[in-house]
């Protein structure tokens, strides 16, 4: 499974990766999320915002912070 | 009397009686016009965040992009997506992807930028703001001037053919497609979904209102009657163009802009002038600029911060005429 964060490289967005990181080792501590901040790598997504989080390439939010719940809920849901 | 009469009432009890100000001094005209302002700006903002925010479950930009591709509507589109830049919360790390994103669906150069001008000038928060400060009729005049703006701005910027000037890798992105999904669940099960991002945008936003209330407060009880109309006065039809070029240095978003101008025009700022300013704060940011260098070259860029300019000026001799 491969978690991606995407973003700007703004506030949020480095939020949102610490977030998903402590959600993903959570479940799984083998985990491991990409993070990066090529907009072309976001832009390829299909991504109307930033910042992006996104599970095998398909996005799961865009332009907001989600819940951990949230977080949690799609990773399991991909095991 | 106002809907806000109960929340006026407890300003003035907690500033007159509980703390025991004088309200013919300056500090007890202040902390009250504080209080007062505060409360009725954040119950505003908790109805209108909840709105937009249930909004956009039902209708996500991803709706508008591909109703535009496939869509040709003869002028309709720019109102459509001026809308859309209204309903959309602007934050600045949003507006490249949205860009690619509108242009990847080959969507006219003037249509995405219609969306992007207007996308920061209008938003919830300012319309809480306006309504909380100005009260509706100067708002609803607000909320049009935004959105004719975006749709005249567009539509010139679309006309001038500048497709060269946006940056080449941006047209060779071949990005995934999907379409939005349908939205079934009914306003009842999506609340909380729809509550935490209303009460996240008031959270990001609440230090800079506080902020600007203060100062506007500071204003209110300091600053004399018509203290800026003698310098305004000497500036003659030039303030207008002034206010807007001094304000695109600064970075800020409407939410602290907006009490601060109300306190402004209290104290002899023309209307007029003080929209320039604060439209100019907002839509005609250096961060803004050189986030979207990334996407734009140089002429464009140029260009679409020289439309934005002009009609911000336009719109602040309207207003001084108006009232």
């Amino acid at each position: 499974m491969k978690i991606q964060v995407l973003g700007s490289g703004c506030a949020t967005c480095k939020n949102l990766h610490e977030l998903v990181e402590t959600v993903a080792k959570k479940v799984d501590p083998m985990l491991t999320v990409d993070y990066s901040t090529d907009m072309l790598d976001l832009a390829k997504l299909g991504a109307m915002g930033s910042p992006v989080f996104a599970i095998d390439g398909k996005i799961i939010t865009a332009g907001k912070l989600p819940s951990e719940i949230e977080i949690k809920e799609a990773i399991e849901a991909k095991m | 009397m106002s809907i806000f009469y109960p929340l006026e009432l407890f300003a003035n009890w907690l500033a007159f009686s509980a703390l025991g100000l004088d309200p013919v001094s300056p500090l007890g005209s202040a902390v009250q016009f504080f209080l007062y302002d505060t409360l009725k700006i954040f119950v505003l903002m908790l109805f209108i965040t909840h709105f937009m925010s249930a909004l956009r479950y039902y209708l996500p930009i991803e709706k508008l992009r591909d109703f535009l591709q496939k869509n040709k509507l003869y002028g309709i589109d720019y109102f459509l997506a001026t809308i859309f830049g209204a309903i959309t919360p602007f934050c600045s790390c949003s507006s490249i992807p949205l860009f690619i994103g509108f242009l990847e669906a080959r969507i006219p150069l003037g249509i995405t930028f219609a969306f992007m001008i207007t996308s920061p000038l209008v938003n919830e928060i300012a319309i809480a703001l306006f309504l909380g400060v100005f009260g509706w009729k100067i708002t609803v005049l607000y909320v049009i001037t935004g959105i004719a703006i975006g749709m005249i701005g567009g539509f010139i910027l679309g006309k001038m053919n500048m497709e060269q000037y946006v940056a080449d890798f941006v047209w060779k992105i071949k990005a995934q497609h999907h379409t939005a999904e349908k939205k079934k669940k009914s306003l009842v099960e999506v609340f909380p979904e729809v509550s935490k991002e209303a009460l996240d945008i008031i959270k990001k936003i609440m230090l800079y209102v506080v902020l600007g209330v203060g100062v506007g407060a500071v204003i209110h009880g300091y600053v004399p009657e018509n203290f800026f109309q003698k310098y305004l006065e000497e500036a003659g039809g030039w303030g207008v163009p002034l206010a807007t070029i001094l304000a695109v240095p600064m970075y800020s978003n409407a939410s602290g802009v907006i009490p601060i101008i109300q306190s402004l025009v209290d104290k002899g700022v023309p209307l007029g002038t003080a929209l320039a300013f604060m439209m100019a704060v907002v839509g005609l940011s250096l961060p803004e600029a050189l986030i979207l260098k990334k996407v734009l070259k140089l002429p464009l860029l140029l260009t679409f911060f020289g439309v934005v300019t002009v009609g911000i000026i336009i719109i602040g001799y309207l207003f001084n005429w108006i009232f």
